[in-house]
This record gives C-alpha cells, sequence and structure tokens, in this order.
C-alpha cells in the first residue's frame, strides 16, 4: 500500500513539475520579439547533415539565423533572386557560422527532412553552414521566429545584435530588392567595424513560421 | 437581290452600332490580365458614366475563397496589404486606400488583420474639368495582393474601368451600394481626440467621441488595430468606457520606444447585429480626458457589459427582493441538493437539541453569506481589472473544479463512515462540512454557496444581471441578498421547535441515512469530474482522480497510525499534497482539440454572433442554449425540455438552427452575448423568431411544452 502510494505521489509530483515547465513553455511561447541584446537562447537541434548543433558549438564566432520555408512566397523572392544565397556567400567568406532553420511542423507547408532539406540546399545553389530540423518548433518559439524570413545575428559573445527583416522593403516583389537596405550584411559590417548595428530591431516581413 | 444585301448589311450594322452604343454608355471592367485563383477581382464604380469635375469612389473588389483572406493597412505578424498601380488617363487623379474596418484573424500563435469572404477596398478618383462628354475614360489599375489561408499566395491582377464622360454623372446602383457599404465601416474622426499614455507595461490609449462611447455600450466587441508594430498584436486588451470616449490598455512589443511616443490605429466596434464601425484613433503623448473609463467594457474581443440600466432605489430593492426570492428557490435547483443532503442529516442531528440546532442555523447562514461575499469580492475585482465575470465564474478554472472535486470525495468518504471527524486530526476539506460542531455547519454553508452560485434559477436571473452591471456595493449587496435567501429555508427550519416531533429520537436509522447520503456526494464528484473533462479533457480527470485516490490514502493513514505525531504529520503532508498539487496541476492542462464540444453532443452547431447574423438572414427560426457543463439547470433543462420528442418535432417542422453556446471554459464573447440579454450566467435560452425582431428569451426552468410553444410561436409570427 505504501509503495503503490509512493508512486501514486510520483505521479502527482511529477505532474506537478510539468505544469510548472508547461506554464514556462507558453511564457517563453507567448514572448514577443527577443530583445537586442539579450542572450541568444540556447539551442541543441538536428542538422539536415546528421549532426546535432548548439549555439555553444559557435562560442566567438558571429552566427547568422535564417528562418525559411520553401513554399512561401517571401522566401522565394530571396532565393529566386540569389539575394538570400548571396548574403549567405558573403556573410560565411567572412567568418560568420549561417544557419538555416525550417520550423513548419510535419505536414505543413516548408516541412523538410533532412534528404528534403539538402536537396532545397542543392537546388537553390544555398550557402548555409547548417541546415536545422526544428519541425517541433521549440527553437522558432524560443527565438519569438515570426515569418519566413526572419532574420538574426548573434555576436561572438552570444547576444542577439539583430533580430527581424532581411531588408528594408516589405513587399513580395524581387524588382524591390536592388532599392532595398540588406539589414543582415549591414548588421555584420557594423559588427565587423565594432559598432552596435542600426537598426537592431526592424519587423520582419512574410508567412507566418508554420508552426 | 442586292436591295436586299444592302438593307440586310445595313440593319446588321445599325444593330452593331446600336450595340456600340450601349457598351459604351455603360461603366466597363475588364480584366486585362490575372493569376488570381483564390479571389475573384474586378474593379467597380459607384458612377456608370461621369459628369467633368466629378469625384467619386471606384473599387477593387475582391469576392475570396472561404478559409482565404487577404490584409489590412498594417498586415499584423506576417503578410502584406494590397497594393496598386495606376495608369490614369491625363487630369485624372486616384486617392489612397480607403480600408473598410478590418477583423483580427489569429494564426496559431500569431495575429493577422485583415479581411475574409469579401473585400471592397475604395479609392476616390477626380474627374478633370476639362473632361468632355462623350469622350471615354479608361483607368487602369495594376493590382498586387497577398492571400493566404495558412500558406500564402500572392496574386495580382491588371483591370480596366472605362467610364463615359455624359454632361450629367448617372449612378450604378448595385457597385454605388457595395461601395458604400464597405466605407460606413472605414474609419471617421474622433470628435475630442486621442492620447497616450505610458503604463507599467505598455500604452494606455484614450479616445474621445460620444458616438464611440454609446456604440461600446451595447458592442459585440471592441478591439484597437494598431498602425505600428509599438504593441503586441495578440495581447488581451483592456477596454474601459465612460460618458466622453473610451480608453484601452495595450501590451508594449519590443518595438516600442522608450518612453512617450504616438500611437496611431484605429478601433473598431462591432454591434449586436454584426454591424462594423470604426475610428481614426491618431493617439498622441497626453493625459487622458475625463469619461473614457467609468466602467469597465470587457478585453479583446471584447464588449460592454451590458446595456446598463439607470440606477433607481425602487429598482434596487426589488431586485434585492427578486434575489432573495431566486437564492430561496436555489435550494429547489438540482445543483444544490447533494448540499441539502448534509443539511438533512445535520438536522437530524440536532433537531432534539434547540439550542444546538440554532447555533447551527446561524452557522450556516454565517458560511453562506461570507462565501458569498468573498464571491461577490472577486467579482467586483475581476470587473475592476476590466474583465467580465459571472455567477458560475468560479467553476470555469479547471484548479477550483479540481479541489472541490476531491473535497466533495472526502466528504462522501467521511459520510460513509470511513473516517469520524470527532477528536481525530482531520482538518482539512470538506469533511469539515459534515464536523459535528458549528464549524460543521459553517462549512456546509461554504460548500451550499459555492455549489449554488453557478445556478442561475428564475427570479434570479434578471436581478442578479442588473446588479453586475452597478458599482461594487450594489454587487455585493446583491449577492448576500441571494445568499441570504438560499440560507433562509434551513434557518428558519432550525429555529422551528415543532421539527423535533416529526424527526425521530437519534438511533441507529441516522447512520444508515448518513451512509445514504454519501451517494449523492459521489454523484456531484461526477458531475464534477465530467465538468473538468470538458476543460482539460481525459488528462485533468486522470490526475484528479490520482489525487482522490491519494486522499483516500491519507485518510488511511490517518486513522491507521493517526494516534502518533510522525504518523499525524505524515497523513497530514499527504492529504494536503493530494488536494493541492492535482489542483495546481489541472491549470495547466488543456483540453485536446477536436474533443466533444457541448455543441456537438446536443447535435447542434456552435453559436457565434456572425452564424446568429447569417441564419437570421436567411429567415431561420434559431433556438440558442447558452450553457455550461457546471450549470446542472441546464443539463437538466436538456434533458427533460430540449431533447424531448415534442420539441425535437417542433425543431425540426419549423426547420430551427439550434445553436449552443458553452460557456464552461471563461469567453469574453458569450459573457458580453449573456450581459446584453441582461443576465450575469447561464442558463439562457433565446429564441429568434424567423419574422426578425428581437429574440424571445425562455424561462431558467424548461418543459417540452415550453419549447414547443416557443417554437411555434417564433414560426407563426412569419
Amino acid at each position: 500500500m505504501a509503495f503503490f502510494n509512493r508512486d501514486r505521489m510520483k505521479l502527482a509530483a511529477a505532474t506537478g513539475v510539468a505544469a510548472v515547465i508547461s506554464v514556462a513553455a507558453l511564457v517563453v511561447a507567448s514572448a514577443n520579439a527577443l530583445p537586442v541584446g539579450d542572450s541568444a537562447p540556447a539551442f541543441n537541434e538536428m542538422s539536415a547533415q546528421g549532426k546535432e548543433v548548439q549555439l555553444a558549438d559557435f562560442k566567438g564566432k558571429t552566427v547568422v539565423l535564417e528562418w525559411t520555408n520553401d513554399g512561401c512566397p517571401f522566401v522565394q523572392k530571396h532565393y529566386n533572386s540569389k539575394n538570400m544565397q548571396n548574403t549567405q556567400e558573403a556573410a560565411t567568406k567572412d567568418g560568420a557560422v549561417w544557419i538555416t532553420v525550417i520550423s513548419s511542423k510535419k505536414g505543413s507547408q516548408g516541412y523538410s527532412d533532412a534528404a528534403r532539406a539538402n536537396k532545397l540546399t542543392a537546388d537553390r545553389g544555398a550557402h548555409p553552414d547548417y541546415v536545422l530540423l526544428d519541425a517541433d518548433g521549440s527553437m522558432g518559439r524560443a527565438y519569438g521566429a515570426k515569418t519566413t524570413p526572419h532574420m538574426f545575428v548573434i555576436t561572438p559573445e552570444g547576444k542577439i545584435a539583430y533580430n527581424g527583416a532581411i531588408d528594408s522593403i516589405q513587399s513580395n516583389s524581387v524588382k524591390d530588392i536592388p532599392k532595398a537596405t540588406n539589414y543582415v550584411t549591414a548588421a555584420l559590417a557594423s559588427l565587423k567595424a565594432g559598432k552596435a548595428p542600426d537598426p537592431a530591431l526592424t519587423v520582419p516581413y512574410g508567412c507566418s513560421v508554420k508552426y | 437581290m442586292r436591295g436586299i444585301i444592302s438593307r440586310v448589311v445595313g440593319l446588321l450594322a445599325a444593330a452593331c452600332a446600336s450595340l456600340v452604343a450601349g457598351q459604351a454608355a455603360f461603366a466597363q471592367s475588364q480584366i486585362l490580365s490575372t493569376d488570381a485563383k483564390q479571389a475573384k477581382p474586378s474593379l467597380i464604380s459607384e458612377l456608370a458614366a461621369v459628369a467633368p469635375g466629378d469625384t467619386f469612389f471606384a473599387a477593387l473588389n475582391l469576392e475570396l475563397e472561404d478559409t482565404w483572406h487577404v490584409y489590412w493597412q498594417n498586415p499584423g505578424d506576417s503578410g502584406l496589404p494590397p497594393t496598386v498601380k495606376w495608369k490614369l488617363p491625363e487630369g485624372v487623379t486616384a486617392g489612397p486606400f480607403k480600408w473598410p474596418a478590418p477583423e483580427a484573424i489569429p494564426l496559431a500563435t500569431l495575429m493577422n488583420f485583415g479581411y475574409e469572404h469579401e473585400l471592397v477596398l475604395p479609392m476616390e478618383i477626380k474627374v478633370p474639368a476639362s473632361a468632355k462628354p462623350g469622350d471615354k475614360l479608361t483607368l487602369t489599375g495594376a493590382f498586387d495582393w497577398l492571400i493566404c489561408q495558412d500558406v500564402c499566395i500572392p496574386e495580382r491582377a491588371e483591370i480596366a474601368l472605362t467610364l463615359p464622360v455624359e454632361a450629367v454623372a448617372r449612378a450604378n446602383d448595385a457597385d454605388s451600394a457595395a461601395i458604400a457599404k464597405s466605407i460606413t465601416t472605414s474609419a471617421v474622426p474622433l470628435s475630442g481626440g486621442a492620447t497616450v499614455e505610458r503604463t507599467k507595461d505598455g500604452f494606455k490609449v484614450a479616445a474621445v467621441d460620444g458616438d464611440l462611447a454609446d456604440a461600446a455600450k451595447t458592442a459585440a466587441s471592441i478591439r484597437f488595430f494598431p498602425l505600428g508594430p509599438e504593441t503586441v498584436y495578440n495581447a488581451p486588451q483592456q477596454f474601459r468606457r465612460g460618458d466622453a470616449g473610451v480608453s484601452v490598455e495595450l501590451k508594449a512589443s519590443d518595438y516600442a520606444k522608450p518612453g512617450d511616443q504616438d500611437l496611431p490605429g484605429i478601433i473598431v466596434v462591432s454591434g449586436a447585429d454584426g454591424a462594423l464601425k470604426s475610428w481614426d484613433v491618431p493617439a498622441k503623448p497626453g493625459a487622458a480626458a475625463a469619461g473614457v473609463a467609468d466602467a469597465s467594457v470587457k478585453s479583446t474581443g471584447g464588449a460592454a457589459a451590458g446595456s446598463g440600466d439607470p440606477f433607481t432605489i425602487a429598482g434596487f430593492l426589488l431586485a434585492l427582493g427578486a434575489g432573495f426570492v431566486g437564492g430561496m428557490v436555489l435550494n429547489l435547483m438540482p445543483c444544490v441538493l447533494p448540499v441539502l443532503a448534509v443539511k438533512a442529516a445535520g438536522l437530524a442531528v440536532t433537531a432534539h437539541n434547540p439550542k444546538e440546532s440554532r447555533a447551527h442555523g446561524l452557522a450556516y447562514l454565517g458560511g453562506i453569506l461570507i462565501c458569498f461575499a468573498a464571491l461577490g469580492g472577486i467579482v467586483v475585482a475581476l470587473q475592476a481589472a476590466g474583465q467580465f465575470a459571472g455567477f458560475g465564474f468560479q467553476l470555469q478554472y479547471p484548479p477550483v473544479v479540481a479541489f472541490f472535486t476531491l473535497a466533495i470525495f472526502a466528504l462522501g468518504l467521511n459520510l460513509l463512515g470511513v473516517f469520524e471527524v470527532g477528536g481525530s486530526l482531520m482538518g482539512v476539506g470538506g469533511n469539515l462540512a459534515d464536523k459535528g460542531g458549528s464549524s460543521g455547519a459553517f462549512f456546509s454553508g461554504v460548500l451550499a454557496a459555492f455549489v449554488g452560485a453557478p445556478c442561475i434559477g428564475p427570479f434570479m436571473a434578471g436581478a442578479a444581471g442588473w446588479a453586475l452591471q452597478q458599482n461594487a456595493a450594489v454587487i455585493i449587496t446583491m449577492f448576500l441578498a441571494i445568499g441570504l435567501g438560499l440560507a433562509a429555508p434551513f434557518v428558519a427550519l432550525s429555529f422551528t421547535p415543532a421539527i423535533a416531533k416529526i424527526i425521530p429520537r437519534p438511533g441507529r436509522w441516522m447512520a444508515t441515512l448518513r451512509q445514504v447520503l454519501a451517494f449523492p456526494m459521489f454523484l456531484t464528484m461526477l458531475w464534477l469530474l465530467w465538468t473538468l473533462a470538458g476543460q482539460t479533457g481525459a488528462d485533468g480527470v486522470i490526475v484528479v482522480l490520482a489525487g482522490a485516490i491519494t486522499v483516500g490514502f491519507g485518510i488511511w493513514l490517518a486513522t491507521k497510525w493517526g494516534g502518533s505525531v510522525p504518523g499525524r504529520v505524515i497523513a497530514g503532508a499527504v492529504i494536503v499534497a493530494a488536494f493541492l498539487i492535482p489542483s495546481a496541476a489541472t491549470a495547466s492542462i488543456k483540453a485536446p482539440a477536436g474533443g466533444e464540444t457541448l455543441a456537438a453532443a446536443a447535435g447542434a452547431e456552435p453559436w457565434s454572433v456572425e452564424r446568429v447574423a447569417e441564419l437570421r438572414s436567411e429567415g431561420r427560426i434559431i433556438f440558442v442554449d447558452f450553457t455550461a457543463r457546471w450549470c446542472v439547470t441546464c443539463q437538466v433543462n436538456k434533458q427533460i425540455a430540449i431533447d424531448s420528442q415534442k420539441a425535437r418535432k417542433a425543431f425540426e417542422q419549423n426547420n430551427v438552427a439550434f445553436l449552443v453556446a458553452d460557456w464552461t471554459n471563461r469567453d469574453s464573447v458569450i459573457a458580453s452575448a449573456l450581459a446584453e440579454h441582461g443576465r450575469a450566467g447561464v442558463p439562457l435560452y433565446l429564441v429568434y423568431p424567423a419574422a426578425g425582431g428581437d429574440p424571445v428569451v425562455l424561462p431558467q426552468v424548461l418543459t417540452p411544452g415550453l419549447v414547443e410553444k416557443a417554437v411555434k410561436d417564433a414560426a407563426g409570427t412569419m
């Protein structure tokens, strides 16, 4: 009887702990944009290359996060025009780590397993260092990723330096790209020059992340 | 032969000429190119023919596939608003879009602002005075829009609108009606301007306009749509109103700058009939004007807390009297029956000791009054916080239901004789309700108040609904009047020595009675678990049942080793944990989506303001059942009256649309609909006549014949 009860108590205690955790998770999920200057949330996600990738792996390096969904017209705008690939190439050549994140849940637009993600990278001629498969949306929610694309730049010290749109013109027209300021390129240049990016926080535009 | 040919040719030419002439006489909209699939685009015009110097509206009209939406000028967390590039004849100019009032479209954790079903997006066109009658003006617009469901598709259309110029303009009736309908919802200026102040975690915007204040009073919903990103789009909005205008508290996002700043947006009010109105709110930093925050209006999606009949002393006394009678009648409502069982047991014990009997009666009264006063105080506090709380609100919180379930379970065990209270260590939960002394009577009062308060019975409905729209003192007095009514019959009995004559002397029969009365307790537990199942799904029920097992175990420990101090401490800790942990755990368990709703269980459709408006436009009779799992009266009415063959046949024969509004969980839209009918809780039954007009409100206790008659009356008024 006592043993039986201990089990019940464990269940009850576990329920309590689960309650606390899920409340915490809800709080995280409902948080709005991640403030610039805050520590970037840690993550540990499986990459399309089949390797677990953590933020801590990149200490001392500037990291760019790019939320993507290949079916989204706004993502297509920046890939069909090669704008995203060019930005990736310039950033990685300059020593930054580029991480593309796919947070579409299974069955929704943009969802990719490793094989599909790798094929997309090859077909698009993209240059990410890693493509992370975040189908449970945990990383996307931790960062408050709202749209595809949604961009983050993280300093070598692990602080958020830029959070927002890829560029300054909210549209899905390729024609606007040459007229727009690429905020990620600008933020990386500022960091390299030892300055804080300006703007550091913009409103991302695009399709909703398919959580 | 030649003559015939020439005549035929002549006729053909004349026919062609008249066709061309006929075409030229009307505005012509032609799609030059488009890739649109989810939207059907067209360009419409108020005028069939324009006169030189005219100003008129043309509009992009998008008919959207169901479940797809397009965006407002601020699309929210994702999306893009429509755009246009014009090619216009010399001298013709086109103004910016005149945006109709948008809807809030939630999408997982995000919020979009836009339009579903149809968008009519007007623009003002100016015709130069130099235009010549007989000419034709062709306006060509290249429109781009993003249309989304879950996925998004960019669509475009190039549309040419050709308008004949005539000396006197001619209206296009159908199109001008559609455009006028759109424009009546677009934002109008505030008569008294708008201010914004920073608050602890956001902004407080005050908008001064008498019409807006009036509209807020009877609104089905009210919402601030910001033009910029400075607020969290999907955060609740706390609205208040006064005679001069309304104010709203908004949560700041990280895009807000520190300190004072402009916060432009619009306020959209949806009327009880579903019609939208909006006001332009160009809020500038400054102190709020007076008269914009006197009464609480509910939070997002929210609405006015009712029509608010004016306060008069006569009305107050009448309402208090109704509340008292309503409280007495509560004793006959199914929800209070289990407590009556406990009281009956108690009365049987004390009937032969008048002094003790009186003391218990007063203690019971005290328990009820304190509990009702506390509930009243919480309602007042919630209202002050801008939330709308009605009767039964306590059972809308799963932890309360869970705790209460366990208390009832313990009480049942006690009645069954599993444990005795006198002199033992037991001191938690419902077992106190059966404690020998006055404290037991006190707690049975608390219990009665708790189960009784969610029930709205006859007499009480109007009185409680009225009181909730008055000030704090009136609300609490009303709660006390109802409590007094609830307690009155038993207090009267306990002061009646004659009662002893009809109750046999204490003996073995009493133990048997107590045991029999345990079973109403376990049935009550079943009712609460069913309520919890609706709120948290099976998970919450399992957690509480695990708690019940642990409660049982703790009680067993106490009866076994309650004699020693460590035994007592361990048993006490187990019991406290068994109550608190599952109760706390249910707070975070959500019912799984797709679980059976009350509407589905009833073979009905879920209620919404929009659905009612839609069905009314079809001329259907509508029966609306405002219900909740925790409302026992509602369940009894449903079993006995609504589900009766008579009622169902009447529904079928008269093609009645049966809608269910399930208030088991907190729902501000349902709360506002209740308030609109002067109610503070469920049940509420409405029958909308086929011919239109106000709905008929049925009594709180239904019979099959009553439902049948109401439906027939509703049909007969055609």
